[in-house]
């Protein structure tokens, strides 16, 4: 049957077999003696140069590296603060060339300071190198780099949407996925950016009038299907005015005025979020209280999206790169079982 | 009730889907190699459960044309002031009204269950070719002149029909549309006609829709699909020598996986000839010509019906979305569930998910995965409907004054200072 | 592979625990736990011993397997490829195959092919006896069975056993071949014209001397290829191209021209059948038809055909044509001189205005290929226009692909005279929307630079140089701190003074050194220079801006100031080891006490290369 008849490109080859051998192997035989930091340092600098050609962490590696990271993301607050300057990004989804693209654009981190909001993982084919490469960036510099928790960062959706799946498919079994979404119940939710630019995943909750309201959360746990913690991940800013049911099924959406009262309350000057694809990359709304960003281009291979980062300087200038898919030899074509029947 | 023992209830409810069928053996030891061959099914046909024990009202609608639709209707239980919700279903090709025999079943017990006191009604019927409407007009060459056109229409008049017969009296209802497959196509054009004003509803019943819902259909797969049909269509028989050998039939080449689901369906879908065999009421084949109309451009409808119809996806097994979808299903413009197949026994997914369900036995279900796992769905229905009607109650509590959406929605926005 | 050694790892009783597993896994419901279990038969097998396999494996494999699911069906295929050793050798190698023949008639063509290949793999391990008595029954029966999917499976088994079997066999084969290409079901026909090239060579390589050359069965052969190119299906005619290329091979191989003629009028009528896939085909294949026909005369009347393809109404034709040019040019131009200039390049002008993009874009990774084809003169005349038009295409690839390979036309005519006419062009696209293009505009400066010699450079690329430093792209800045790094090597410290510094010292005096971002790129920049210019220069030129920058409140600075120091103290140490100690070194002490982490980390390591240096 010619029904996938897509040409294989030469990345679709399974090469992504974690790697077993050289220095990575040598180091992960032993845990790490998290005390001594050269040591640690050594490590991650090793994992991080493996990940950026794309090749996944054997399973003790991802063990070793999430039990690190949860050590400096529980630390870090609902509404981490952030400095400027700052680079801050959308949705990535597993497109790894492309979040490789992102820092040829932006600049290498820890050079470039960044704040990513969430959505790492799942649709894309390399969800595992990519979020693998962020968790190691932010243990080897939490300063340098904040990562914020997004709607897929959770059990349920990584079940559906392909993470789930590609960790048993790398590793054999379902360890590291479990590994990733303990991990994912530690990220903060929020972040404040110098005390002016609100950034999260997806919007406001009517049950969050202030700032502080989201610092009194518990965030350590799954993304609840609904309450304040499932709204900041879920919702959408609206044309309609008002609080309104999502078409998603979760989380609301909200109008300008609830933006405008928001930003006044909180003495904000802007929210920053992803969570919705917009084809330029970025797109503004509530007459530029609320900015949308969507940094994974031509979105599940398929989308023809731009993507977008922002870049918010010392003194506040907003700078938006626009950017298209990485050149490569192209993603993979999922081989799909096409249904008998379909009447 | 307490929200506790409410949650519990749900959760069994939801459970009461047939487990897999497929139990694992005891582990052989070495020494015997084991024959793996799946359990042989011992189906039994011997007492068919009747349409009218999942239908109250049975009635043949028929039109200026000569047309006689068999449609099937189970009324809403309601509190007397409150208005109704209905789903209206429609098949997809090759199947009949009775596909959804089991939905609507469900949706009563689900109800009951979970102490939501308006019952929504269903109702359904069998489309052109298809089921007893094919029966009656066997004799007809229009029988197989499914364009999609005509499938519209024939959908419309029937709405219309529907509605001065069984409603034009009291609080008018909440339309919840449901299709499966083709009959997702269908509806998602029958609205956006009506929205855009192509080819309008009479009486304003285009008002009363607040929800679409489809079932498994995703263009660009459906599309690609087609190419392989007439293939499918050849290998399957032509007859089968009773109704229990079509029911294993069925259940064996995995279009159906729930038995007592199939004993309700299946039997609509044949007719007995002269020589005592059950042959197909529709022969697919003739259909051929309208196969690529029936679903072209249905992602970029969908997606574009405008937000005051609430819309839901349900896909199998399956959650490839096409450009259109997907980009939809990124801004937000409907809400996805996948039934899918997961690995995990993790016990407590079903309680909290929110966009997506996976479940246990999900090896278990398909392309009729409201056959398949029809408590399941059902759920997932109402809990649609409860998000998204927004009179509609959803408790008969009497300790909260919110009861609905609507009073939930005033409720934020009236603390907010906003209005909506 | 000796029988016995096998038996001798058969397992003792604690080894048997995880093989139970591994045939619990082979039960899973879970088709992902199966696949997995199944890509470790090897495993079971070894443990089960030779008989077991034999006896007790297999036959519960043959039994099992065919209900599966693709996908373990798949991977089993593949697995009882391997396993002759594992059932005992040679001559038990056939109890393998009815289980396979069942695969093989797998709808799924990926599974069908993993049971041929398997089947091809056990068709080596056997002996001839074994080959006729049970490999060519199986050959016949799925070639004769009256399902399609069996055919197909049947068509990829000849290549393996063709050559081995006597010569009465082998004709009775190539008859039953026959009979495939000539299959009722387009799918068949297909399956058999695709593997037929292979057969062809497989046949050449035997069958080729003056004794043995009726083995190769030209008749046969011949006529197999008629029936192919008039194949009312085009998706079955088009692969009879690659047929052709098999047969030409072979005929060269022989030197045997008697039967060029009507194989080359075959060929035309081909390049101009009315399917569009047929004549992609001819287009796609072209150079290598050329070459086959090995032929002078053939090569100069084909260059009428290749125009027409280059002027073909489907866009795919032309890309797959404009892909061959370079190479069927060179093939032209050994036979006439002027060929190429007087016919093609006309074509070639018309093709890099084509309507379609993407044949504009194959056309413009290629055509500079054309250069050293036709030397300096005509490239000048008649290729540089091109290049000009297409440096200005709409679309970026286009530009991209020109400028990515105007390598190649530097060779032929020298930097001055291309950066002459392609100057403006450049300067255009140096500030493309694409930043792809921008660099590689980027990547060529050196180059021109080297070139043009400095009076001309300043004046024409001089300010372009600048201007990237203040990109909004990251790597564009890279690039471009590179590439003032090696004009200055060319220029000499003067220039870069004069050029260079300079205008960095006038850009701090602006805003826009209140951007974090301008103020790192010049640190970047400064670190990058300090290698190439003297100490002296260093110190007095570099240094200042570098040790400002120590107190700059963005921590990312103040760790590049850490780093960038280590780089000036590696510098300046051997002449000037006292400003490593007075200067250097305390400031990289201040920083190691800096708040910030990262500053800290970058400070200190830093500090312990520069006290390694001065420890020497």
């Amino acid at each position: 049957m010619d029904l996938d008849s897509d040409i294989q490109m030469e990345d679709a080859v399974e090469q992504t077999q974690p790697e077993t051998t050289g220095k990575e192997t040598s180091l992960s035989q032993f845990p790490i003696n998290t005390t001594d930091p050269t040591t640690q340092r050594n490590t991650l600098d090793g994992w991080i140069e493996q990940l950026s050609q794309c090749k996944p962490l054997s399973e003790d590696s991802v063990k070793q590296l999430c039990a690190m990271a949860v050590e400096v993301v529980k630390g870090e607050e609902n509404v981490q603060p952030v400095q400027v300057p700052v680079t801050i990004c959308g949705d990535i989804h597993g497109q790894f060339h492309d979040l490789m693209e992102l820092f040829k654009i932006g600049g290498p981190c820890p050079d470039t300071n960044y704040l990513f909001m969430g959505d790492y993982v799942d649709r894309g084919y390399y969800s595992v190198e990519t979020v693998s490469y962020l968790v190691a960036m932010k243990v080897r510099y939490p300063r340098r780099i904040t990562i914020l928790r997004g709607n897929h960062e959770s059990r349920q959706i990584t079940q559906v949407y392909g993470f789930y799946d590609e960790c048993f498919r790398k590793y054999g079994s379902a360890n590291v996925w479990k590994m990733f979404t303990d991990l994912f119940d530690y990220f903060p939710i929020t972040a404040l950016v110098d005390n002016s630019i609100f950034c999260l995943h997806g919007g406001l909750s009517p049950m969050i009038e202030s700032i502080d309201q989201v610092r009194e959360l518990n965030r350590i746990q799954e993304v609840p299907h609904e309450g304040p913690m499932c709204d900041l991940l879920w919702s959408d800013p609206d044309d309609r005015g008002g609080w309104g049911i999502s078409p998603r099924g979760a989380g609301f959406t909200f109008g300008q005025d609830i933006s405008e009262q928001f930003n006044h309350t909180n003495g904000l000057s802007l929210i920053a979020r992803a969570h919705q694809l917009v084809m330029e990359g970025y797109s503004w709304s509530h007459q530029d209280l609320v900015v949308t960003i969507f940094s994974a281009p031509n979105y599940c291979y398929r989308c023809g999206n731009q993507a977008a980062i922002m870049e918010v300087d010392e003194n506040h200038n907003r700078d938006f790169l626009q950017y298209d898919p990485s050149v490569r030899p192209g993603e993979p074509t999922v081989t799909r079982k096409t249904p008998d029947y379909f009447l | 009730m307490s929200e506790l023992a409410n949650d519990l209830l749900k959760k069994r409810a939801r459970q009461l889907d047939p487990p897999s069928r497929f139990s694992s053996e005891e582990a052989d030891s070495l020494g015997q190699l084991p024959n793996f061959r799946k359990n042989e099914l011992h189906l039994s046909t011997q007492n068919l459960p009747d349409i009218t024990s999942f239908f109250s009202q049975l009635e043949v609608f028929t039109n200026d044309n000569g047309y006689k639709f068999q449609t099937y209707y189970k009324p809403p239980r309601n509190k007397v002031d409150d208005s109704s919700v209905i789903f209206v279903m429609h098949h997809g090709a090759g199947s009949s009204g009775a596909t959804f025999a089991k939905l609507a079943l469900a949706i009563e017990t689900q109800c009951e269950m979970q102490s939501i006191c308006n019952v929504p009604g269903v109702f359904t019927f069998d489309m052109r070719g298809h089921g007893r409407t094919g029966l009656l007009n066997s004799s007809s060459e229009e029988n197989n002149k499914l364009s999609f056109d005509k499938l519209c229409d024939d959908f419309r008049l029937l709405l219309q029909w529907f509605h001065e017969r069984y409603i034009s009296e009291g609080p008018p209802p909440s339309y919840f549309f449901v299709g499966h497959s083709l009959g997702g196509s269908i509806l998602t054009k029958v609205i956006s006609d009506d929205v855009n004003k192509n080819v309008c509803l009479e009486k304003n019943l285009g008002q009363l829709i607040a929800g679409l819902v489809m079932i498994d259909i995703v263009e660009d797969t459906a599309v690609k699909a087609l190419s392989a049909m007439n293939s499918y269509l050849n290998a399957t028989p032509k007859q089968f020598p009773s109704i229990e050998h079509a029911v294993r039939w069925h259940i064996d080449s995995n279009l159906l996986h729930n038995h007592d689901s199939s004993l309700i369906s299946v039997p609509s879908l044949f007719t007995r000839t002269e020589e005592g065999q059950f042959k197909w009421i529709i022969d697919l084949r003739k259909t051929e010509t309208f196969w690529q109309e029936w679903f072209k451009g249905l992602s970029s409808r969908f997606v574009s019906i405008p937000n005051r119809v609430s819309k839901l996806l349900i896909l199998a097994n399956n959650d490839y979305l096409d450009k259109d979808l997907m980009i939809g299903q990124m801004q937000g413009k409907y809400q996805l569930v996948v039934f899918h197949n997961n690995q995990l026994k993790h016990v407590n997914t079903l309680t909290t998910a929110t966009q997506t369900i996976p479940s246990e036995d999900a090896s278990d279900l398909g392309h009729f995965v409201h056959e398949d796992i029809p408590f399941k769905v059902a759920a997932c229905l109402l809990d649609f409907v409860e998000r998204n009607d927004y009179s509609f109650a959803s408790s008969n509590s009497s300790s909260s004054n919110i009861k609905s959406q609507v009073d939930l929605l005033t409720a934020l926005n009236a603390k907010w200072g906003v209005s909506q | 592979m000796d029988s016995t050694n096998h038996e001798t790892l058969k397992p003792t009783s604690e080894e048997l625990y995880p093989i139970a597993l591994l045939m619990d896994e082979l039960r899973h419901d879970d088709v992902a736990s199966r696949v997995q279990a199944m890509r470790r038969l090897d495993t079971i097998a070894i443990a089960l011993g030779q008989e077991r396999t034999r006896k007790e494996l297999i036959p519960f494999l043959d039994d099992v397997i065919p209900e599966d699911e693709d996908e373990v069906i798949a991977v089993a295929a593949e697995e009882l490829g391997k396993f002759v050793p594992y059932v005992g050798g040679r001559e038990h190698a056939i109890i393998l195959m009815p289980v396979l023949e069942k695969i093989a008639a797998c709808e799924e063509p990926i599974v069908r092919d993993k049971a041929v290949d398997s089947l091809n793999s056990i068709s080596e391990e056997l002996d001839e006896a074994q080959v006729l008595q049970d490999f060519i029954p199986l050959i016949q029966r799925l070639a004769k069975e009256r399902w399609f999917s069996l055919h197909i499976a049947a068509t990829g088994l000849f290549k393996s056993v063709i050559v081995k079997v006597p010569s009465e066999t082998r004709l009775e084969l190539l008859n039953l071949y026959h009979e495939l290409i000539q299959d009722d079901s387009p799918m068949v026909r297909k399956a058999a014209a695709s593997h037929l090239p292979r057969l062809i060579d497989i046949l050449a390589k035997h069958f080729k001397s003056p004794e043995n050359i009726n083995e190769f069965h030209w008749d046969l052969i011949t006529s197999m290829y008629e029936s192919l190119v008039n194949d009312n299906q085009d998706s079955v005619k088009f692969l009879s191209v690659d047929v052709l290329i098999a047969i030409l091979e072979f005929l060269s191989e022989i030197n045997e021209t008697s039967h060029n003629e009507d194989l080359f009028k075959s060929l035309i009528t081909l390049a101009s059948d009315p399917s569009w896939r047929v004549r992609y085909m001819v287009a796609d294949r072209f150079e290598k038809l050329v070459t086959s026909f090995n032929d002078a005369q053939y090569t100069i009347k084909l260059v009428s055909n290749l125009i027409s393809l280059m002027k073909d109404n489907e866009a795919e034709v032309r890309k797959a044509i404009a892909k061959q040019l370079p190479g069927v040019c060179k093939l032209a131009n050994t036979c006439d001189r002027s060929i190429v200039l007087r016919s093609i390049v006309p074509v070639v002008s018309q093709l890099s205005m084509d309507e379609s993009e993407t044949v504009r874009s194959a056309l413009a990774s290629e055509v500079t290929g054309l250069a050293p084809i036709l030397g300096k003169d005509a490239t000048i005349d008649h290729l540089l226009p091109i290049f000009v038009e297409m440096l200005k295409d709409d679309y970026s690839e286009v530009r991209l692909n020109i400028i990515s390979n105007l390598q190649l036309v530097n060779e032929v005519i020298g930097i001055q005279l291309l950066s002459e006419s392609l100057l403006p062009a450049i300067t255009a696209l140096a500030n493309d929307k694409l930043w792809r293009v921008r660099l590689a505009i980027i990547e060529q400066i050196p180059l021109l630079a080297e070139q043009l010699g400095v009076a001309f450079f300043d004046e024409a690329l001089g300010q372009l140089c600048m201007e990237w430093l203040w990109d909004p792209v990251y790597s564009i800045r890279e690039a471009a701190v590179i590439n003032l790094r090696s004009l200055t090597k060319n220029f000499g410290e003067e220039w870069c003074k004069e050029e260079l510094i300079k205008r960095i010292e006038t850009k701090k005096q602006t805003k826009d050194f209140e951007n974090f971002i301008c103020r790192i790129t010049c640190l970047f920049a400064y670190t990058k220079l300090i290698p190439v210019v003297s100490s002296d220069t260093v110190v007095s030129e570099l240094y200042p801006l570098i040790d400002e920058l120590k107190d700059d409140h963005v921590p990312n600075i103040r760790f590049n100031v850490a780093k960038s120091l280590l780089v000036l103290a590696q510098k300046v140490i051997s002449i000037n080891r006292e400003f490593v100690v007075s200067k250097i070194k305390p400031t990289l002490e201040l920083l190691c006490s800096d708040e910030d982490t990262d500053v800290k980390y970058f400070a200190e390591s830093s500090l312990q290369s520069v006290n390694v240096l001065l420890g020497k």
